[in-house]
């Protein structure tokens, strides 16, 4: 059973995609800010991350993507940036930064989870 | 002995210059002469002398510009021959005369007496007489070249050409008498020996003693008297014809002057060397005597030596002073030469000439001058041309330089406003020289030229101007102006208050110094481009960097820290005008800067906050669309995507209501007069809430008279208010609302409400009126970061205002101002 990590500051939207992911073989984590993330990576080792980008705290979705980049045990983890920031130059940072696939904000629940099953199948490929 | 020796010396040269003075007119053939004496003595009968008594003063008419007979020396001091005969009458007989200016017309004033008359029978119907006898008879010459040959008499000059004064009788007779001699015929004696001295004429004929006195005045050796012509000229004094008795008198008294008096006064006036045959043996042998006196002085006493010396020393200080007296001649003879020549050319211009005295009383003007100001020579004669020209307008301070260079006789030149005979006003551009004649007397000549036109257009130029500088000082935007030289020669009023920077410190430097300044006052400096920076992209040849002529070219932005923070865009203009090459502009864009980054952060912020709700609302219609839940999770689906669209609706309520409020401010307003004591009870009872069963708490309204809010948008203000409050308390927190009344000119009334919630800390404090700025980060407390900001529109619109007072932990108070309007306008 995969781990998905849900970051996002907006309960509503957590809750939203958890019920998105409930029907999918997961085990489903949350976090509601940055360090809270941060901390859960490094304790439950998520298979992928849905990462909100604009998070209040001391870490923002992009800090912690760069955190886990710079990292070479987390090297294999997927990360899928969930955004409200909807401007192309911000996915092509994300993007940069190491994301492996940007949504923005409102996005189809349903591709959503397509592309963590492509990301988890890329994994499974890999490994 | 050394003194004795000295005198003997200085004797003996005396001896010598006599010798040759006299020897220079040995000749016999005197050129003019006095009459002679008949009595040396005069003697007065009872009757005279009683008449005399009686006449003490008698006015004489004498002519100013006749020289050397008789002539004004700076209008006031009368000289020459005729003068000096009038000194000798004057003692004679015990008598004064008052010589005044000869006028034009003689009978019409007062004059008892003429000095001179050439012409007696000019003197017919007039009220004078001439006396019987010439008080001077002065030949007619011929001149020469000094170095001619001594002619021998006038008809030697048959076939030759010779020069002659245009008017008076001479020409005439000549013309007559003797039709083999070419004339030709001269306004003045420096046109005839100019003639003579360039070869064009032969000689020049006419009155001895005048052009000799010129000759001495213009030091010209080269012109020399060479023989008498069987003319003369006989000058007369003239007296009333009613006084037969001073006639008499002045007949008497002229005779009585003694020769020797008489050539004295004659020489004093025209004493030059002659060609004349000279006895050179004479002066050899005296030369030689007085060399051979020297020799032996010099010889026999070597203590003179140190006198020599000093003597040489003094002499050579002599020579010195005499060289500048020659240079000094020079000048005056250059300066008489271009009056003449000027008088003449003064009768044909078009421009305006006057000539004066020394102290600016006029002598002489020309057509010109009485077709520009209507007054006529006689009527301008003898005054001062500014007492009649200028007037009310005139330019004291333009009368003032004028005044200064009369009394210094210096040339001016000066522009002024003038006034016709008929009081018609014009400007005048008046250029003064001041000049010495022939005869060594001041002159002014004043040219005046009608600049009236020009001083108009000038005028419109510089309305033009002064339009052109109020704009440029009235310019909101700030101005740099480079002159020709790129130096900068003007900065505008809203440069100096934009930057800080002076006139003073800016003018007349280089561009780079003004980038240098601007770049101290840059919050970052590596924002601006200086021209060195511009000169490195120009000098590229492959980027073409030239302003079109006349356009603007904007440059860059950049933000200064000081005076204050201001975004500044500079642009520029080049130009081809000769006085301005470039024009630097300053725009304060600021505010733009500000409203644009609003916009930029409303946008982004906005899109934020409704996208987040979108997608719960997208996601679950996504997935209720496609697939299938249980029932309750269903159910929670269909709530979350009802409650977060009432969220989206509240949201773009409260966006469209601060974009009208803030842009079009209290024109959106419905101001009626409404009472306040329905209108809060209705709000304090009707709100309620959702999970909180406190209604408001409220305390007694204030009696105040009805006025005028805007009751929709002003309930509006106050819910948002009451909906914090809540929402920031516990479940079952308590909300109080107090109204009170602030005393003053103009009324207010104060709505506070308080809670007992979270509170917030000084820094959410801060940022409460903050578009969409949530002091709850949570995400647990809904709301969309603009109620405060329309609170805060709604009470500005309506002229009032909001505060806020809040303890982390204890609880937060707002209070709303309204002034209470009882009427509009």
């Amino acid at each position: 059973m995969h781990k998905i990590l849900i970051v996002d500051d907006q309960a509503d939207i957590r809750r939203m995609i958890m019920v998105a992911l409930s029907g999918g073989d997961f085990e489903l984590l949350e976090a509601k800010d940055g360090v809270t993330a941060l901390e859960m990576i490094r304790e439950y080792r998520p298979d992928v991350v849905l990462l909100d980008v604009m998070m209040p705290g001391e870490l923002d979705g992009l800090q912690v993507l760069e955190i886990v980049r710079n990292d070479p045990q987390m090297e294999h983890m997927r990360v899928i940036m969930v955004s409200a920031k909807g401007q192309v130059n911000d996915s092509e940072l994300g993007m940069q930064k190491g994301a492996n696939a940007y949504f923005v904000k409102p996005f189809s629940p349903l591709l959503l989870l397509e592309a963590i099953d492509e990301q988890i199948a890329q994994l499974n490929g890999n490994a | 002995m050394k003194l004795s020796l000295h005198n003997f010396i200085i004797s003996v040269l005396l001896l010598v210059g006599l010798c040759f003075y006299s020897l220079s007119f040995s000749e016999d053939s005197r050129s003019y002469k006095a009459p002679a004496a008949i009595n040396d003595k005069i003697n007065l009968t009872a009757e005279e002398k009683l008449w005399l008594q009686q006449h003490p003063e008698i006015s004489v008419a004498v002519r100013h510009g006749f020289s050397p007979i008789e002539f004004t020396f700076e209008l006031e001091e009368f000289r020459g021959i005729s003068v000096d005969y009038l000194k000798k009458l004057e003692q004679m007989l015990g008598i004064k005369f008052n010589k005044k200016m000869a006028d034009q017309e003689l009978a019409a004033n007062d004059t008892d007496m003429l000095s001179s008359v050439t012409n007696v029978r000019s003197l017919e119907g007039t009220k004078f007489t001439a006396l019987d006898t010439p008080f001077l008879v002065s030949s007619i010459g011929i001149f020469t070249k000094k170095n001619a040959r001594r002619l021998d008499g006038i008809d030697a000059l048959h076939g030759k050409k010779v020069a002659v004064f245009k008017n008076g009788f001479l020409a005439k007779r000549l013309a007559q008498e003797h039709p083999e001699i070419h004339l030709y015929l001269v306004d003045i004696a420096e046109e005839a020996l100019d003639a003579v001295v360039s070869g064009k004429v032969d000689a020049y004929i006419g009155n001895t003693v005048i052009i000799e006195y010129v000759l001495k005045s213009n030091e010209n050796e080269s012109v020399v008297f060479n023989t008498n012509t069987p003319y003369d000229v006989k000058l007369y004094m003239a007296v009333r014809s009613d006084w037969p008795i001073f006639k008499t008198l002045l007949e008497n008294g002229l005779n009585a002057i003694p020769q020797n008096e008489r050539a004295e006064i004659i020489d004093r006036w025209t004493k030059v060397p002659y060609l004349s045959k000279i006895d050179y043996e004479l002066i050899i042998s005296i030369l030689a005597v007085s060399v051979m006196v020297l020799s032996i002085l010099f010889i026999s006493n070597r203590r003179l030596k140190k006198e020599v010396k000093q003597r040489i020393v003094l002499e050579k200080s002599l020579i010195q002073s005499k060289e500048q007296a020659v240079q000094a001649e020079e000048t005056i003879r250059r300066y008489s030469k271009d009056l003449e020549r000027l008088a003449m050319v003064a009768k044909h211009t078009t421009d305006s000439v006057i000539i004066t005295d020394a102290e600016g009383k006029t002598l002489w003007v020309n057509q010109a001058f009485t077709k520009l100001t209507g007054y006529t020579l006689e009527e301008v004669l003898g005054k001062k041309p500014g007492d009649l020209l200028q007037g009310d307008e005139t330019s004291p301070q333009a009368v003032q330089l004028l005044r200064d260079a009369v009394k210094n006789f210096s040339d001016i030149e000066i522009e002024l406003i003038n006034y016709r005979k008929n009081g018609e006003k014009y400007w005048i551009r008046l250029k003064i020289s001041a000049i010495i004649n022939a005869y060594g007397e001041r002159r002014f000549i004043a040219i005046q030229t009608d600049i009236t036109k020009q001083v108009n257009y000038i005028k419109t130029i510089e309305n033009d101007q002064e339009d052109m500088d109020a704009l440029f000082s009235l310019s909101p935007d700030g101005m740099v102006v480079l002159d020709s030289e790129d130096l900068v020669s003007h900065v505008n009023a809203a440069f100096v208050a934009m930057t800080g920077l002076q006139g003073k410190d800016l003018l007349g430097f280089k561009e780079s110094k003004l980038d240098a300044l601007l770049i101290d006052l840059c919050a970052d400096p590596k924002e601006y481009k200086s021209v060195s920076e511009f000169a490195q992209i120009t000098d590229r040849p492959d980027v073409k960097f030239k302003y079109a002529e006349g356009s603007g070219h904007v440059e860059f932005k950049f933000q200064l820290k000081h005076p204050v923070q201001r975004t500044l865009e500079r642009s520029c203009i080049e130009t081809t005008q000769k006085r301005i090459s470039r024009v630097i502009f300053f725009k304060d864009v600021t505010q733009r800067a500000i409203v644009e980054n609003m916009k930029s952060e409303f946008i982004t912020t906005a899109a934020h906050e409704l996208r987040t709700p979108m997608a719960v609302i997208l996601g679950y219609a996504e997935l209720l669309h496609k697939s299938s839940f249980a029932k309750d999770v269903e159910a929670e689906m269909v709530e979350a995507v009802y409650n977060k669209s009432v969220t989206v609706a509240s949201l773009l309520d409260d966006l469209l209501d601060v974009a009208v409020i803030e842009y079009r401010a209290e024109k959106t307003l419905k101001l009626e007069l409404h009472a306040l004591e329905p209108f809060i009870r209705s709000i304090a009872e009707t709100f309620l809430f959702p999970g909180n069963n406190h209604r408001v708490l409220l305390d007694a309204i204030p009696d105040v008279a009805d006025f005028y809010f805007d009751a929709q948008r002003f309930e509006r203000a106050i819910n948002n208010c009451l909906t914090n409050a809540y929402k920031f308390s516990p479940a079952d927190g308590v909300v109080k609302m107090r109204l009170y009344r602030i005393e003053s000119d103009e009324p207010e009334l104060a709505i506070e409400i308080q809670d007992y919630g979270i509170g917030m800390s000084p820094e959410q404090l801060s940022r409460i009126f903050e578009k969409f700025y949530r002091a709850d980060k949570s995400g647990h407390i809904s709301g969309t970061g603009l109620g405060m900001v329309l609170v805060k529109d709604i009470m500005e619109a309506h002229g009032g205002r909001v505060f806020v007072e809040s303890v982390l932990g204890k609880g937060t108070a707002v209070t709303l101002i309204l002034p209470m309007r009882v009427s509009l306008g």
